[in-house]
């Protein structure tokens, strides 16, 4: 098949002459990878915002015992949308924004295998958060109950049934999920594709950066887990449309039932979120270390691995259902198995560190922050796989306090490694290196200040979801220094979004590669053109760059 | 790297083109889904685009892909052919400037680890023997007071009393406490050549310390009642007998080479002897 050539308008390909609505335009019909990646990142950012004023909301109402900023059904919509925002609006668009941008120019590719589903799967997303969205102001329904959503982010059926959850808030959590999950479907198929046929010469699988090898097995868990829970939402709709009886017990339903299917989605949610995560800090962590990563393949056999174990562990997040001694210890131990490549990975990281000439950048800092942070995350996580603890710190604040360490302490520092790392290749500027310090030392002190003390509010017994408590619990000293510690995040936040003015404001030029690192990205210009190589890149090691610039002690000859 | 040429590519790169359909067909399809909580007007609309869409998006492919012709970037704009840097790399080697290539260099041979076990558990018993013998007037006071803290673990009763000699319980806890002790061997042979420093040091005062420290902590959380009951003063001092005795055997044992710098066949056994270039 031939392909009919039209050639490219200046206007609409970023010309100098280009107008505001052409400049629109241009962004709402790019199939560019690039360009689909950078609305993926700003629209998480976006959500970002809104998910973070939710939980400022939340920690000012939680601030002292018996406050009444907030109403009890109020606060649980905002728990509700809070939860959601974060996990599906926020972390799925921003790691699918990262993976779309770099792939391609990581493998030495011009665009994904598919532009075009690339591009519906961006509008997909952006349309589901809307309609979620869309609940505030219209899920009044039929029957004048709610407006947003207030099942929590998982959505217990049969709390999220018909008899329970009147109104068409619920129906909007619904839809809204299982619309931009259709784009994160789409998104992954096309991550795979792209990995598999699109490398250029020399690009084998062993010489994959390992952050296309990380994409690759969430690609792979997205395919494995969203569909089950697309499936879930379907039946749910059923029980609320059509009066079927899936999740109904009076009528032989099963509420256990939606547990394990979310969950077979949850779990493996978190290593979609959580492995990007970790595909940032191995490109950036050997940079500003300068030294190859340690363990590459291990690196990557503890990936597959994490991805393989992933899917078997989803009801640890239901022992206190009481599923019986045999299924809770099969879940235990497997749980805790996962320990096993996670730790492989912070051991190379760290290794990778050692006798290295590194360069604490602002990059490096949040890089290093996840690495402590993250193995708290993981030791408590340990703690939580142990069923007869797990019934006791079930829903409390302690379990609150191990999934924002994940996120925040792990996935969250990581976003910001990457933002601080590859913003200069994405604008072909560079961020200021003293508002990113600012950033990182008032984000790290304001997470602590709030999430190290959630561990003590669980361990005292405070449940989660309850919008007050009484003062005599001991737990008002606690929450009071929880909610104090956003005020730092939240500082930290606006220093990165003043280092982003500042950046246009006043430019410092990048050039294609500030940091002297070593992937294809770097290779090309900053910001890299529409089709990102003139000339189709072959390589002969996993660090092309380094071989270009070291010609008498290549890595090939030592790979 | 290398650059491999295509045809012409100053003329410019050939890349699908900007289409809509995608943005109306994935908007077609949430409108009709929307419509179950918005109105038959949302169905409606969102059918339309959604068709609208797909035929837009099958023109965009067949009979041929719409592509554009992305014209190249000047020789101005373009980044500049990476350069090799002036430096020279060093390459770290076993044992340069404190750098090691391979973590440990080299482990103590687990018969060092047992030998050391049953060394330092054999210098615990005789100072501990010694110990209830000046207090008491009677060896057996540690000993029994051991298996009062450890048998109930197990389900069995503790001693009916501290100073007698208790034959059955005299072997059970001497059977725990060597095997106790073979593990702590076991694992000071493993652990103490990646230390950095002495390793008298870190066998003989800061590992007992350390673990004596987490167990007091622990103890007077899980288990008020038996934390109370230990002598920790004498606990410690006889740790730190074990360390000390464990740690010298230990690191009088002959070290053996890491397998890491071997090649795959020795590795595995399959060959005898390596040549000096192997190595």
């Amino acid at each position: 098949m031939s392909a009919s050539s039209t050639p490219g308008n200046p206007s609409l390909t970023g010309g100098a002459g280009a107008t505001f609505a052409g400049s629109i335009h241009e962004w709402v019909t790019t199939v560019d990878h690039k360009r689909l990646g950078l609305l993926y990142i700003g629209s998480g950012l976006l959500f970002f915002l809104i998910g973070g004023v939710e939980a400022a909301l939340m920690r000012a109402q939680l601030a002292m015992p018996g406050n009444e900023l907030l109403e009890p059904q109020e606060f649980n919509r905002l728990f509700t949308m809070h939860g959601t925002t974060m996990v599906f609006l926020v972390g799925m668009p921003i790691i699918t924004g990262f993976g779309n941008y770099l792939i391609p120019l990581m493998i030495g590719a011009r665009d994904m295998a598919f532009p075009r589903l690339n591009a519906w799967g961006f509008w997909m997303f952006l349309f589901g958060g809307l309609v979620l969205y869309m609940s505030y102001f219209a899920s009044m329904g039929l029957y004048g109950a709610g407006t947003a959503p207030d099942v929590g982010w998982f959505a217990y059926a049969p709390l999220s049934g018909r008899a329970f959850s009147r109104g068409n808030a619920t129906d909007y959590w619904v839809l809204g999920i299982m619309i931009s999950g259709f784009g994160s479907i789409s998104g992954a198929v096309n991550m795979i594709a792209t990995t598999i046929t699109m490398r250029c010469r020399g690009m084998t699988m062993g010489r994959l950066p390992l952050f296309v090898w990380m994409m690759l097995v969430v690609s792979f868990l997205i395919l494995l887990a969203l569909p089950v829970l697309t499936a879930a939402q379907v039946m749910l709709l059923f029980d609320r449309f059509l009066g079927a009886h899936f999740f109904d017990t009076q009528a032989g339903g099963d509420a256990v039932l939606w547990q394990h299917f979310f969950w077979f989605f949850g779990h493996p949610e978190v290593y979609i979120l959580m492995i990007p995560g970790f595909a940032y800090a191995s490109e950036i962590i050997p940079v500003f270390s300068r030294k190859v990563i340690f363990g590459y393949s291990f690196m990557v056999a503890a990936t597959i691995a994490i991805g393989l174990v992933a899917v078997g562990v989803w009801a640890h997040h239901m022992f206190t259902v009481g599923m019986g001694r045999g299924l809770n210890i099969w879940f235990a131990v497997i749980t805790m198995v996962v320990g096993i490549p996670t730790g492989i990975k912070l051991f190379n990281w760290i290794a990778t560190m050692y006798g290295g000439k590194i360069q604490m950048k602002t990059p490096m800092l949040f890089c290093i922050g996840f690495l402590g942070q993250f193995l708290v995350a993981g030791l408590s996580g340990i703690l939580l796989s142990g069923a007869p603890l797990n019934w006791q710190l079930s829903d409390s604040y302690f379990v609150v306090a191990h999934f924002h360490f994940v996120l925040i302490g792990g996935l969250l520092f990581t976003i910001f490694a990457a933002l601080y790392y590859w913003f200069p290749k994405v604008t072909g500027l560079m961020l200021s290196e003293k508002l990113g310090r600012w950033h990182f030392w008032l984000f790290f002190v304001g997470f602590h200040v709030t999430f190290t003390t959630m561990h003590v509010q669980g361990i005292l017994g405070m449940p989660r979801r309850i919008y007050t408590y009484p003062g005599d619990r001991g737990w008002a000293i606690w929450n009071f220094i929880s909610s104090a510690g956003v005020v730092f995040q939240m500082a930290g936040v606006l220093c990165f979004l003043a280092a982003v003015v500042l950046a246009f404001k006043r430019p410092r030029r990048a050039g294609p590669d500030p940091w002297n690192a070593w992937t294809l990205e770097w290779s090309t210009s900053s910001p890299p053109p529409a089709y990102n190589f003139l000339t189709l890149p072959e390589v002969r090691s996993r660090r092309p760059l380094w071989d270009l610039k070291h010609p008498h002690d290549p890595d090939w000859e030592h790979e | 790297m290398e650059t491999k040429s295509e045809l012409a590519p100053e003329a410019g790169v050939e890349l699908p083109a900007s289409t809509s359909a995608p943005l109306y067909f994935a908007l077609g399809l949430s409108m009709l889904l929307a419509s179950l909580v918005t109105n038959v007007l949302f169905a409606w609309t969102g059918g339309a685009l959604a068709i609208w869409g797909a035929v837009a998006w099958w023109r965009e492919m067949f009979p041929h892909e719409q592509k554009v012709v992305e014209p190249a970037q000047s020789e101005a704009e373009r980044a500049p052919p990476v350069k090799p840097v002036p430096e020279r790399v060093r390459n770290l080697v076993a044992g340069q400037d404190g750098h090691r290539v391979r973590l440990p260099l080299e482990y103590h041979p687990y018969s060092g680890g047992l030998r050391g076990g049953l060394a330092g558990g054999a210098a615990m018993v005789v100072a501990a023997l010694l110990y209830g013998l000046v207090t008491d007037g009677s060896p057996w006071p540690l000993v029994n007071g051991f298996a009062a803290l450890v048998f109930p673990l197990f389900g069995a009763p503790p001693p009916p009393d501290s100073l007698s000699f208790h034959p059955g319980i005299a072997a059970a806890a001497g059977l725990l406490h060597v095997s106790f002790s073979l593990m702590l061997g076991l694992v000071y042979a493993s652990v103490l050549p990646m230390l950095p420093g002495h390793p008298r040091l870190w066998g003989g005062l800061v590992a007992p310390l350390a673990w004596s420290g987490a167990g007091f902590v622990c103890l007077e959380l899980v288990d008020p009642g038996s934390a109370g009951r230990i002598q920790w003063g004498v606990f410690v001092t006889l740790q730190i007998i074990f360390g000390m005795t464990a740690g010298e055997v230990i690191s009088r044992s002959r070290p053996v080479q890491t397998l890491q710098s071997y090649p795959l066949a020795a590795r595995a056994g399959l060959e005898a002897e390596m040549r000096e270039d192997d190595t």
